[in-house]
């Protein structure tokens, strides 16, 4: 029986070695460059290997969603037209698989249907006016290039910039009329009273390719090929999960005792390299994570 | 707590699944309703699969001599309302709704066919959800199995499907569309009892290590009670034919 690649790379992964040289559980490096677009309220630059992501973020007063009267809302669009070649038939797949991204990292921030708490505000900082006015955060991200690990990247990207963003102070007039829509609001203009969104709340996916027992972190863009497991967990930094999505299609996880170990490393994975992540310092930006078993 | 309906915390609600509903081309289909949560499935194929066939995947990795599964939901009646009292939304969130609900039953149907018996061939999934008391990807993915069984792909195993809500403390199975939306937290994932996998999760809420895994078990079990029933029904109609 002839030895297709993906038997090289289980059995790669069998003996702890991957076809980077790097281990299950080491992640390639990671970059993160914030203030990259000058006039954006948030924006930044995130390499994961040869996996690059632009975000920027802006900031504006808008409606709430249905339903959830108090919470902020998050939009996201992702275009990954540049990354792949265009040759005139297939741009309509990667606009919808654009749309697909976007729409898996906007849930993460968005949070259940039904819930009452946001996933960003657990108090409802970013509500102004109950039902009428709240803060809309829109996050447009661009794919530099794609070299796996990309909803990782894409988290990733989509976190810097909203904990770059400098929100305002505001305050409601009370006034006895109340116009179309709803009371007014000053802004506090002063960019020394601006806050941010506690880095610690806002979660990022990891991605776990499933092999036998064994478990693998930041698959590239050929073991994503071979790989026919794979699990995305999405995290905070005190380990707690926000969202699971299964792989792409035809993925499937076998399900035994061994789940409990996945979901721990997963959560591991996600405490550690959020952790590594917020406590650097703005000058250096450069990490090589080693995340262990 | 009671449940509004009655149920308890791990009951689903009951099942009624009929296969040969649709006529005029369809290799096969099923109607399935799941109390007020009705969904019709219409499969058409295996068709040799021509150069002009849309192409689902995209960039490397595309296996042109596999099998192709091309998975459409309709939702014709949600968001009607909205629509004609001149939202701009309510349309391209109904779109995109049935575009993830597509995706979703792609994912969960795709591993339990036997593709290395059918290369070069193109399946044809339609699906309709005539109406939503919550759990539709749920009750999509069970009726569409139960389509494919009945018109006789090859498949490995039926795949069963349940989704689990998080209201106040107590975790629901099979949840009504009342339910999800004070849910704090939900849960759905397709199962295939028969290799033991998941096929397809999406999870979205607030868990720790232990509360999620235990959230899991009971929706791979609720999944496993689901298939004896679904694999009786299918019995059920193979003898009265």
């Amino acid at each position: 029986m002839a030895t297709t690649g993906e038997d090289v790379w289980v059995a790669g992964v069998r003996g702890n070695v991957r076809q980077d040289g790097r281990e299950n559980s080491e992640y390639r490096r990671i970059t993160i460059q914030n203030g990259t677009i000058e006039h954006a309220q948030g924006s930044a630059l995130v390499q994961i290997g040869d996996t690059k992501v632009l975000a920027a973020a802006s900031l504006e007063i808008g409606e709430p969603r249905e339903g959830r009267p108090k919470s902020g809302v998050v939009r996201v669009t992702v275009d990954c037209t540049l990354c792949y070649p265009v040759d005139g038939t297939n741009w309509r797949s990667y606009d919808r698989y654009g749309k697909d991204l976007a729409s898996q990292v906007e849930d993460l921030y968005n949070g259940p249907r039904g819930s009452s708490k946001g996933v960003l505000d657990e108090e409802n900082d970013l509500c102004l006016a109950e039902g009428q006015s709240v803060w809309c955060f829109t996050i447009d991200c661009v794919v530099l290039s794609d070299d796996g690990s990309l909803l990782d990247c894409l988290s990733l990207a989509c976190r810097s910039c909203l904990c770059d963003v400098g929100i305002p102070k505001f305050e409601v007039l009370e006034t006895n009329e109340v116009g179309p829509s709803g009371p007014e609001i000053t802004i506090e203009e002063d960019p020394n009273q601006y806050w941010q969104l506690q880095c610690a709340r806002v979660p990022v996916y990891v991605s776990l390719g499933l092999v036998e027992t064994l478990w693998v972190y930041d698959l590239c863009k050929n073991e994503e090929n071979h790989c026919r497991s794979r699990l995305t967990f999405g995290v905070d930094a005190s380990g707690a999960i926000k969202q699971v999505v299964s792989g792409a299609s035809g993925t499937c996880v076998n399900y035994s005792r061994n789940v409990a170990n996945i979901i721990e490393a997963a959560c591991l994975a996600g405490r550690k390299l959020l952790s590594s992540i917020d406590s650097v310092d703005q000058g250096k930006d450069q990490h090589l994570f080693h995340i262990g078993k | 707590m009671q449940r509004e309906d009655g149920r308890g915390a791990t009951e689903c609600r009951p099942t009624f699944l009929r296969k040969d509903v649709v006529s005029g081309g369809a290799t096969g289909s099923a109607y399935g309703e799941f109390a007020r949560t009705r969904v019709v499935v219409s499969v058409f194929g295996p068709r040799p699969k021509g150069k002009g066939d849309h192409q689902q995947q995209h960039g490397p990795g595309v296996d042109l001599h596999g099998m192709e599964l091309d998975c459409q939901v309709h939702l014709p009646f949600e968001g009607r309302d909205a629509a004609r009292s001149g939202k701009v939304g309510a349309s391209t969130a109904r779109e995109e709704r049935e575009r993830v609900l597509g995706r979703q039953l792609e994912q969960s149907i795709l591993p339990s066919i036997q593709q290395d018996r059918l290369p070069k061939t193109c399946l044809e999934i339609q699906c309709t959800i005539l109406e939503s008391d919550g759990n539709d990807i749920g009750a999509a993915i069970v009726c569409a199995s139960f389509a494919l069984a009945t018109s006789g792909i090859p498949l490995y195993d039926l795949v069963t499907s349940c989704t689990l809500a998080c209201v106040g403390n107590q975790l629901v199975v099979d949840p009504t569309q009342a339910e999800l939306d004070e849910s704090e937290a939900e849960m759905s994932l397709a199962y295939m009892p028969s290799r033991g996998q998941v096929n397809f999760v999406h999870a979205c809420g607030d868990w720790s290590e232990v509360s999620f895994k235990d959230h899991m078990d009971a929706g791979v079990n609720a999944c496993k009670k689901a298939h004896a029933l679904v694999k009786k029904s299918l019995v059920a109609t193979v003898q009265t034919k």
